[in-house]
Parts: C-alpha cells; structure tokens; sequence
C-alpha cells in the first residue's frame, strides 16, 4: 500500500506533539487536595520510619503492603479526612510508635507526602534529568549518514551541522532528525513548501504554498504577494517539499539506525 | 461552492411551525429514513442515511440553513461539539461537557438547555445522549449519568457511574436496549479498570457492570504477571456502542492498557484491553472477545466504533462487525463468533509481525517504547480514534478518516513498577487519508489525501455522497463511490464531531457541528 500513501502533489503537515499533557491540571475532582511542601518534607521520613517497609520507598507497594498511588482510603482522602480514621483505627506501622497515636499534624503531613508522591505519578513528563538515550553506535551511524541514509547529501558535519551537539541535547538532535521542522524551542523554522500551478491551459504560476485544500491553492509569489487560485478540471498542482527526504526515511528507518545517528551527531561537538 | 462564515447567522423559517410533534417511544433497531434517533442513526452505527435529496449531483446548491449558538456568556458554553446531534420528532438533541441542548430542527431556535454543575473531571468532550420514550440519557464528566425530560429538559434523577476521586470520568454516548441504559467510563491517569455498566433506565437503578479485564484465576487471567496488575489494567470504554437485536449482543471498544506506554512491566497479552467484546445487554456476561492490540503499549484505545452490516462472502451470507482500530488495523469479524475474515492495516503500522490464528495483530517485540525512542506508525492519536466511521451498504465500502502517523514514543518511568503514564510520544509526522475499504479485502478502493492532516466524523447517504470535515475550517462533500471532492463551505470553526442527517416537511437538513455552534444546510434557502 505504500504507493498509496504519500501523494507526491500533495503537500504534507508538519504536527508537532505538545511536550507534556496541560490537561492534566484538569485530571480528578476540583477539591482534590493541594499540597503543602512543608508538611509533605515533614511527612517523608515519618512515611519512611513507619510505613516504607511495606509500602515501599515510593508507595507503590511491596508483596506486604499495598500500592498507595491507586488506594481508595488516599485518593478520598483530603488532608486527613480519611487517612486519619484509617490509621487511628490501628495499622501496622514500623518503627515503634503505633498508628493510633499519630497526631492530627502527622496524618496530614503524610497526606501531604503521599499525595505528593500521587501527582508525581500522575505526570506525563520526562524524568529531570533525562535519562541517557545515547544508546547507539557512532561508527555505524556515521556510516549510515554518509551511505543509505542519504544525509550528506544535504547536510555536512563542517557545516551546518559543525557542533551541533553543542547546541543540542541528545533528545534534541534526536527529534530534529526524525522530525525536522522545529519540534524544540528554538529550533529553526521548517523550509517552506513550493507549488507550481499549470492550468489547463496559459502560463504556469508558482511560489511559496500559503495554503490549499481540494478547491483552492493560496501561495506567495516573488514579491511577497499572495494569489488565491482556484482548482479547476486539468490543473496540475505539483507541490515540493524540501523535507522530503526526511519523510521518506520514516518508512524505512529503523530504530537502531536512528540510535545511531544520535550516536554520530552526538560526536560533532 | 464556499460559504464564509458571515453568512451562517439564523435565518428565520419562512414558514410557522406546528406544534412540537408528539414523541413516541423510539424503536432504535429500524430507525425511520427521515430520522435520525442514535449517535450513529441506528443500532448498527453504520452513520449511514438512506436518505437522497441531496446527492452527488446536485450538492453545490446546498445553501446554510440556519445555525445555532449557545447563549455566550453561559457556563461551559464554548465547548466544541463532538457529539453528532439526534434528531427526534423534530427536534435535535445533543450534548458538549456539562450541557445537553435541544434544538428546532427546522429553525435552528433552541428548545431548551440543561446545564450541570460538575465537580471536576476530563471536559475533552461529550460524545453524544440518548434517548428512550421520553427521557434524555446523557454522562457528565464528573462521573453521572444524567436522565432529563425530553420536552423541557427537567432532571429526572442522576447517579453516580464512576469514582471521581479515582480519577475517572465520563463522556460516551449512552445505548439504550430496552429498559438498559448503557454507559462507558473514561480515564487512564491512574491505574484504574475501565468497565461497561446498565442503569434502569425509569429508576437509574444499577443492574450489571462488567469489568475490561478476566476473573481471577481464570485462564484468561494467565495474560498477565499478577492479579495486581490485571485488576489494574485500564480498559475503559468511552467508544460508541453498537447492538444486533437477533444475537442480543451489544459491541463495543475497550481502552489502553495501564500503565501506559511502559509495557514491559507487564508481559502478556493484557485481556481484555485493547479489544472489541461483545456482551449480552441482559446479564453483562461476555459471548466473545476481539484483542485488536494484544499487550497494546502506545495508547491505542480499541474503543472505535464496532459497524455491524450484513454480507455475503465467499458465497455465505455473513452477520458482520467492521472496525478500523486506532492501531492502523482494519478488522471485518463474524459477529455471532468474533472470527476475523479481514484482519489488515490500512495505514503503513509498523509495529506487528503478521496475525495469529485468530486473526489478531502480533506485536513486534522490537517495536515496544523504549527510554532511548522507538519509531511508530501510528502515533498515539492514532489511524482512527472516536470519530465515527460510516458504512455505505449502497458502495459496499467502509469509510475512515484516517492519519498516517509516526512518533517516537519515549518510556519516562524507570521504576521496577511503572505506573499512569510511564512514558509518551513526542514529535511527528502526519498525512491525512479518507479511505474507502472494501469490507471484502480490506484493500482501499479509493484515498483521497488531504493536503494536510484532517480528522472528524464521517456521514455516507444514499445520495452517493460522504461528508467530513475538509482542512480549510470546512465541511466536505465527496463522491462516495470516487472520493472526487465536489462541494465545500467554509465555517467559523473546523468540524469536530460527524455530520449527520434529517428530512421533515420533505426537506432533508445537512447539520455538523462546528466549534460551539451547530450549522445547517438545504437544498434550498430555508
């Protein structure tokens, strides 16, 4: 089917993925708790003295204990409200003292821990600091840039690839070469797209695409001009993509080849 | 043709309208052709109207008719419409997140308006109400299903289907069968099982709920590492539902697995996530399960619509389920059975190694997130996602909005135990492709590439016409049995839901939704 899926005379989109979900501020009900960083310092090393041994580290359970970051009595909780009749009730704990006599300021410092740790989990971002995705082999990815990969063909490592890698983090020039056309802050704008237009019949146009969809083609002529023209029976809109090359590498390329690369340009320091 | 978005104000009828036609109760399972009574006009969901009025060869005249927007000003007002509009007796009904709206078909003037007062929860969007006798189905996103009186829009009563401080919530369409009142629940934040329920449609009443993952112990269960992880698996079901009154079954969708992304941590096929499952609306008890993506790891929901048509292949007449998944995959299944007869990709995924003997995808181990990146087709939104398909039984084609998507999907959890989103994908490429499938091969008989990435809903008539969404902010009309574009109009927002279709007085009414605002066009000025 491959034939059918790249129209050569049509343009192609650019989408760039937003970096984190904001709907997660949206995530849960409206009174879910906020929390106090003081209490939540307060309520780690209670939370580790008497609860970690079974609750693990990072309260996500151990074989004795159960996973907190989907428990029922922590997530209705609001600042005690549940967590404290469910310890003062009697819990094992570690450490000596007894759950039921935790104080009113201790259950809602360990709310205030644990719901800390809950919003963590909740995140969809990468980890700070990223982890090293420099996993590749730099000969082999040299290898690939100046043979099957094509890229020498338009790009060189003396110029404007010279020190890249110290421009760019790992994850960066990683995105840059799958996805060219400015997935990071910072990163260049995207070539434009050119359209020739040949009616029918008259002299042919053409410019930079603006836009255009199945009735009409908007582009910007040489002087900055731009020219609705509207699609007609034995018009060719032939469009070109100085990207292309890019997009035809995403149907062959494999994920050890893109480590590699990483791998390379991460050396043109 | 296009028609800038200056010229859609209301229009006033010119003609009065009788009084508000008496609403019987609603026989869903043949929906008259003038009408309109379901999310997806019957219980096949096919999206599919017999309606020909306007065809192929008259659709430039289409002129707007009228359009309407809520009150600016009013609470959650400005919501996109996703939920493709019912229309019933003359009136459209339909919802956006907190809102349920009853609208004149003929006009455009509002009947009334319901508004809830929610405590929280996902407002991504409402995919549509339902309605029996004379009452008004419709899910919140903070967690009720809401049931209105169809004339004025007067609360009835409400009940809770989901646990809001468990962080799911609420957005599917309700189906109806029969006394049942049949919700989906939404939400993959945490690691929480998705389920389907039934509420007594007079009392709200809960009468079964039947979770997306096996029972303990039960061979099914061997798909996953732990009981912990399985009664924990995600699964929810916020997909359209679709029914066949002859079998009793009702079809639908189950989500992602949980943890997202991070798959690794649990090894297995993860039943019953990722599939499409056919239940007996009585009992809630599964007759057969589909795993689109079995040990699914790139938020590929399997929750898009389940079409159900009849066909005869290979010389035997065949009571069918056709279903382009969010994986790229387009599966035609025996419906009394779940066998597949069709199981091939229709956009360029690559992340399988051939099907197994059920005719299921096999995931390729190598294409699983990795923390150094691993290159996807699809991406997460998906080749197809909630927006309906529709099935032309007049073309014999399967029609989807589809997106030829790459990403490079990135695992973020590093802990023994990942959990919610343990990674996401990021960057990407994507093209745009209506395609029309014959159901027979899966084999695309016609694409149409967009100029640029589109989705939205889809409506087939027998006008030899499917609608969508075009890329310029518009709605489109194409040949259904050529995919040549033949008729656009330019609205004030891109289409977000799936045109739907009407005739009263002997006019047929084209309506979409386009931002906050519904849109209508006829044949003629109205």
């Amino acid at each position: 089917m491959s034939n059918l899926r790249i129209s050569l005379t049509c343009a192609a989109g650019l989408l760039l993925a937003a970096m984190a979900s904001t709907a997660v501020a949206q995530a849960g009900p409206l009174n879910k708790p906020k929390v106090d960083p003081v209490s939540a310092a307060n309520g780690q090393p209670l939370y580790a003295t008497a609860c970690a041994e079974c609750h693990g580290p990072g309260a996500r359970g151990t074989n004795k204990g159960a996973d907190l970051m989907v428990s029922s009595v922590l997530l209705h909780d609001r600042y005690g409200s549940e967590l404290g009749p469910f310890l003062l009730k009697g819990h094992p704990v570690a450490g000596g003292a007894a759950s039921t006599t935790f104080s009113k300021a201790q259950i809602l410092d360990l709310s205030n821990f644990l719901y800390q740790k809950f919003y963590e989990t909740l995140s969809r971002r990468p980890p700070n600091p990223p982890p090293n995705i420099v996993v590749g082999n730099a000969a082999a990815g040299k290898a690939f840039f100046n043979g099957a990969g094509g890229c020498a063909g338009c790009h060189s490592i003396t110029g404007d690839l010279a020190g890249i890698a110290k421009r760019d983090r790992a994850y960066q020039l990683q995105q840059s070469f799958v996805f060219p056309g400015g997935f990071h802050r910072g990163a260049p704008p995207p070539p434009p797209v050119t359209v020739a237009i040949a009616p029918a019949s008259g002299p042919s146009v053409s410019g930079v695409l603006v836009h255009m969809d199945d009735f009409n083609v908007i582009y910007k002529d040489s002087a900055g001009q731009e020219h609705t023209v509207a699609r007609a029976p034995g018009m060719t809109v032939t469009t070109k993509n100085p990207l292309a090359a890019h997009i035809a590498l995403l149907k062959t390329i494999t994920d050890r080849q893109i480590h590699d690369v990483v791998a390379y340009l991460e050396t043109l320091q | 043709m296009t028609f800038r978005g200056a010229v859609l104000t209301p229009i006033l009828a010119l003609v009065l309208l009788s009084a508000p036609a008496l609403l019987a109760a609603q026989s869903h399972a043949g929906a008259a052709a003038e009408s309109w009574p379901m999310s997806n006009r019957d219980y096949s969901a096919n999206a599919y109207s017999p309606l020909h009025q306007i065809d192929a060869g008259n659709v430039t005249q289409l002129q707007p008719a009228w359009s309407f927007t809520p009150a600016p000003g009013a609470p959650d007002a400005g919501f996109a419409i996703k939920a493709t509009p019912i229309e019933v007796g003359g009136v459209l009904y339909y919802a956006t997140p907190n809102n349920a709206f009853a609208v004149d078909a003929r006009t455009g003037r509002q009947r009334w308006h319901f508004h809830w007062t929610s405590k929280g929860g996902y407002t991504l969007g409402n995919r549509g109400v339902a309605i029996l006798k004379d009452r008004l189905y419709f899910e919140t996103p903070d967690c009720n299903l809401v049931a209105l009186n169809l004339t004025d829009g007067a609360q009835i009563w409400h009940k809770s289907i989901c646990d809001l401080d468990m962080y799911y919530y609420a957005s599917a369409a309700p189906l109806i069968v029969n006394n049942h009142v049949i919700i989906g629940t939404s939400g993959d934040d945490i690691d929480i099982p998705g389920y389907v329920a039934s509420y007594d449609a007079t009392t709200g009443a809960l009468q079964w709920r039947w979770y997306a993952h096996p029972q303990p112990g039960t061979p099914d269960a061997k798909s996953w590492p732990s009981t912990e992880a399985m009664l924990h698996g995600g699964g929810t079901t916020w997909g359209y539902k679709s029914y066949d009154p002859e079998l009793n079954l009702i079809y639908f969708g189950t989500g992602n697995a949980q943890p997202v992304i991070a798959g690794k941590a649990r090894p297995g096929a993860n039943l019953y996530d990722a599939s499409i499952i056919a239940l007996n609306p009585d009992t809630g008890k599964m007759a057969w399960y589909f795993q689109a993506t079995p040990h699914e790891a790139h938020d590929w929901d399997a929750i898009e619509t389940p079409v159900l048509f009849d066909a005869t292949i290979a010389g035997k007449p065949r009571k069918l389920l056709a279903n382009a998944s969010r994986n790229g995959w387009f599966f035609v299944l025996d419906r009394t059975n779940g066998h597949a007869l069709v199981s091939r990709p229709y956009v360029d995924a690559n992340w399988t190694l051939g099907t197994n003997a059920k005719g299921e995808p096999i995931p390729n181990p190598e294409k699983e997130p990795q923390v150094a990146g691993e290159l996807s087709n699809p991406n997460q939104g998906g080749a197809a996602n909630w927006f309906p398909p529709s099935y032309d039984p007049q073309t014999g084609l399967f029609y989807i909005d589809a997106l030829n998507a790459w990403s490079v999907y990135y695992v973020y959890d590093l802990n023994a135990t990942p959990e919610g989103w343990g990674g996401n994908d990021q960057g990407g490429y994507s093209e745009g492709e209506l395609e029309a499938l014959d159901i027979k091969t899966g084999k695309p008989k016609w694409v149409h590439h967009w100029a640029y990435p589109s989705r939205s809903g889809l409506l087939t008539t027998a006008g030899n016409l499917v609608f969508s969404a075009g890329v310029s902010s518009d709605i489109e009309a194409l040949n259904a049995s050529t995919g040549d574009p033949l008729w656009h109009a330019v609205l004030p927002h891109g289409v977000a839901n799936a045109p739907m279709t009407y005739s009263l007085d002997g006019v047929q009414y084209l309506v979409a939704g386009s931002g906050n605002q519904l849109v209508a066009f006829t044949l003629s000025p109205r």
